[in-house]
């Protein structure tokens, strides 16, 4: 990268050529104001807050998609730049709806940050009435805080799905839900979105409900590495104490038995050999089924891919199956006043959870989905204080030794005992490889009775597009597919709470992957349940992937 | 002298679209940038509110039209033009246009239906690729990376008309101005460059006896007063006469921002926010002034494209002018 230096505010600063001028004065500590901007989004430059002065230039200029030229010398801070800051920040309010109300923002609210940035004194927002979108089981639009700058659209087209469209209406281009195409329910909009125009479909009162009458047998589930980003909302560290001090407090509010969804994994896993076998047999690549929106999105976009679709249950559909059939059955649970819920960064779990694919006799396995970010409205609601839930673990059913940190170890627990199974062989070390060319997406190899299985982990719906077109050219360039509908996987999930400030969205999942790491096939936790598990019909779906 | 690109040089012929830019300028850079395949444009997106000159040339000199893009496509060597209509010269002029005769592939080019907007140059580049309908970061300008990302020539319907009288010698210095208001005789005049405008609107026997003002240079235009008018008109070729007593200065900006927020894309807060709440205090007939001054400071500095950063100019005129004082 070449070396180029500017001035900002008199300031020599030392940057590279390419960069722009935002990132490079936030780079330096120097905070310029903005709502739209979104590190991994192309800069759509609605907002018009980031504005700075370059020196021979007339007018003033939105730093985010200004490139820094050698020599630049440019002005965060004037008098204009602040009339004019502040002028483009009261008609973005005069957009956005009074309340905060519950709005999933308000804690780390872009737009109230800009209102201090800018010394903005009197708010007055408009107040409007405009419907609100409801988006399957999983999600709203509520175009009264909807700000136009455009970044769930353009997450929207980067997914493929291009179901958000602008429509002109009374002379406004208003952001409006296809209505010829589907949503997949990723929730990328959602966490894009700077103005909490995007929710999830709130659950979380009728669990609380659930959890009042003492007579309901309420379990809980997550998988504690996935929904993480809640972690330093309970404490500074997100390790054992804290995960068990957290499931003390579902326990303390009602709930009768706290459990890790790896369980659902270590189930799904042992049979997802039956249909990579399945795969082998018939000469195409099997698609794990953990994803939802995956699912939606080969059922709704590429349907000549469903027999692709692993027909197993994603994890927490099978370890939320088991639970119940086994209170049911061993411990006799009444199963009216029994309910299973999850905790996901998911916003798509609420929409599967409901699938008849995902039922028993017409019976929910799971029966409410909590975001990640409804479980930080409970924990607010609550005022949660770690120091109150230390003492105790009983009910709660937490793995000792966790081998998912991630996706990705998942999968490779998958195939280190599909390796065990076929070969009769330890699996000891696998090479991850990035996917040249395609973002988020890395691949492996082993060699079994001298047949090669390849594997690919995709994160993000556009590198998962590019494999389905290899894909298309030949149907064995992979054996076994796992893709993560959210760029950057679950841990970037539509789900998840946005974060302070700038979300740093890079894709930095995948930094640790080069280590040598003892690969575990991992024994099960709750031999009894699993096993009770086994000759029922918890795990495979009953007619494959098809949605009714 | 029988090299075209010389003959507009010489000519000193300046885009009809209402920038003014040289069309030699225009022509040399995409001739100049190195790239195998290059466009052309014709944007006969014509999207003014009162009156019509490219509607006026299509009816009437499409042979020169037609010949003026061809000579632009050999003179850049382009692989093929498109020419971009709004719909009803789409409709209108469809089947005639199929009928000439051009050596290389000609695309017709309908505007969506999004306004005053979609007559801005990157928008056309938008359409035609079957991108979203927003307006493209300048630089890069268009005679560099325009359309598919390659060196791209766009010329308004009028400038590629005066671009075939060059190459036959029959240029002098002519252009198209629509006429249109409280006048006698509103219609489409071709008469010379260099007249001032109170010769063009007395040459046309439009020159009103009574108090006016006229806003000049198309709907983005500014509004002059009779004493401002001894001078050529700078932009597109549109003059538009009020007459000072009858015009409701309320229901003036109103239907001035009731346009411009219908006419633009709502890409970026000055535009989107800017206009519906100027014609919101002009229904209520409710002026915050300082408000009004301060949307229109925003427009200015820190709109997108050129319809923001243009169309606070007859706002600012017509109160500074028209409403006096900033009463009314």
């Amino acid at each position: 990268m070449e070396n180029i230096r500017i001035t900002i505010n008199g300031k020599d600063i030392d940057c590279f050529k390419g960069e722009t001028v935002m990132e490079i004065a936030r780079k330096n500590g120097i905070d310029i104001p903005g709502i739209c901007y979104c590190k991994d989004l192309k800069p759509e430059t609605s907002c018009r807050l980031c504005l700075v002065e370059i020196k021979g230039k007339d007018g003033l200029h939105t730093s985010c998609d200004t490139v820094a030229e050698d020599g630049m010398e440019v002005i965060t801070d004037s008098e204009d730049i602040s009339k004019v800051r502040k002028i483009n920040l009261e008609l973005i309010l005069s957009k956005h709806s009074k309340s905060c109300g519950s709005c999933r923002r308000v804690k780390n609210c872009k737009i109230v940050k800009a209102i201090k940035d800018c010394g903005m004194l009197n708010i007055n927002p408009e107040s409007s009435d405009k419907p609100i979108h409801q988006f399957g089981p999983a999600m709203t639009f509520d175009p009264n805080k909807c700000i136009n700058c455009n970044n769930c659209i353009q997450v929207c087209n980067n997914q493929g799905v291009g179901y958000l469209e602008l429509k002109k209406e009374d002379g406004f281009s208003r952001i409006c839900p296809s209505k010829t195409k589907d949503c997949i329910y990723c929730g990328q909009c959602l966490t894009h979105c700077p103005s909490g125009a995007f929710k999830e479909v709130d659950s979380l009162s009728e669990v609380e409900a659930l959890l009042k009458d003492k007579d309901n047998h309420v379990v809980f589930q997550f998988s504690s590495t996935l929904i993480k980003s809640i972690g330093k909302e309970i404490s500074p560290v997100w390790n054992k104490e804290s995960i068990e001090a957290f499931s003390n407090f579902l326990i303390h509010l009602g709930a009768k038995m706290v459990f890790d969804t790896s369980f659902g994994v270590d189930m799904v896993i042992r049979k997802e050999i039956k249909e990579v076998v399945r795969g082998i047999e018939e000469d195409r690549c099997i698609f794990t089924s953990h994803c939802p929106s995956w699912i939606k999105y080969i059922e709704s976009y590429e349907p000549e891919f469903i027999p692709n679709l692993s027909r197993i249950r994603s994890p927490h559909i099978v370890s939320g199956g088991v639970v119940k059939d086994y209170l049911i059955e061993e411990q006799h649970v009444d199963p009216e006043r029994l309910f299973v819920i999850s905790i996901a960064p998911c916003i798509s779990k609420k929409d599967e959870i409901i699938l008849e694919e995902n039922r028993i006799e017409g019976v929910r396995m799971v029966d409410y989905v909590l975001t990640t970010n409804e479980l930080h409205a409970l924990l607010k609601k609550n005022k949660f204080n770690i120091d109150n839930y230390k003492k105790g673990r009983k009910d709660i059913y937490i793995k000792e030794s966790h081998s998912y940190d991630s996706n990705e170890e998942m999968i490779m627990s998958g195939l280190s005992t599909l390796y065990k199974e076929l070969s009769g062989k330890e699996l000891n070390s696998l090479e991850f490889k990035r996917i040249k060319g395609i973002n988020g997406a890395i691949e492996t190899s082993v060699m079994i009775h001298g047949r090669s299985i390849r594997l690919a982990i995709v994160y993000g719906l556009e590198g998962a597009r590019r494999i389905l077109e290899l894909l298309k050219d030949d149907p064995l360039t992979y054996q076994y597919l796992e893709v993560m509908a959210c760029p950057g996987g679950c841990l970037r999930g539509g789900g998840q709470l946005p974060e302070v400030g700038d979300m740093d969205f890079s894709n930095n999942i995948f930094a640790n992957f080069y280590e040598d790491k003892v690969l575990k096939n991992n024994n099960l936790f709750v031999d009894d349940i699993i096993g009770f598990a086994e000759d029922k019909d918890i795990i495979f779906k009953k007619d494959g992937n098809k949605r009714i | 002298m029988d090299n075209l690109i010389d003959k507009i040089k010489a000519a000193g012929l300046r885009g009809r679209g209402g920038g003014g830019f040289s069309v030699y300028q225009k022509w040399k850079s995409v001739i100049d940038t190195p790239s195998d395949k290059k466009y052309v444009i014709c944007n006969g997106a014509e999207g003014e509110p009162e009156g019509f000159k490219d509607g006026y040339i299509l009816d009437n000199h499409l042979e020169d039209v037609m010949n003026g893009i061809s000579l632009a496509m050999k003179e850049i060597g382009a692989e093929k033009a498109y020419l971009y209509l709004r719909k009803d010269y789409y409709e209108k002029y469809q089947k005639a246009i199929g009928s000439y005769p051009i050596e290389a592939p000609l695309g017709l080019i309908r505007k969506p239906d999004i306004g005053y907007i979609g007559g801005e140059e990157t928008i056309i580049c938008q359409v035609i690729e079957e991108q979203n309908l927003f307006p493209r970061k300048k630089p890069p300008y268009l005679s560099e990376k325009g359309l598919f990302g390659q060196p791209t020539l766009i010329n308004n319907v009028e400038t590629f008309y005066y671009v075939s009288k060059i190459s036959k010698d029959e240029y002098a210095g002519e252009r198209f101005y629509s006429i249109s208001g409280d006048i006698d005789n509103p219609g489409v005049y071709e008469l010379k460059e260099d007249d001032t405008i109170i010769e063009v609107l007395k040459h046309t026997g439009n020159y009103p006896d009574f108090d006016f003002f006229a806003q000049v240079g198309g709907i983005s235009g500014e509004i002059f007063l009779p004493s401002e008018m001894d001078k050529p008109l700078d932009g597109a070729g549109f003059i538009n006469v009020y007459n000072s007593i009858n015009v409701d200065h309320y229901s003036f900006l109103e239907r001035l921002s009731q346009f411009f927020h219908e006419g633009n894309c709502d890409k970026c807060t000055p535009c989107s926010g800017g206009f519906y709440l100027i014609n919101e205090m002009c229904k209520k007939k409710q002026i915050d002034f300082n408000k009004l001054e301060d949307i229109l400071l925003s427009l200015k500095v820190s709109s997108f494209c050129a319809l923001g950063k243009n169309a606070y100019l007859p706002f600012e005129t017509f109160i500074n002018k028209i409403t006096k004082d900033g009463k009314h």
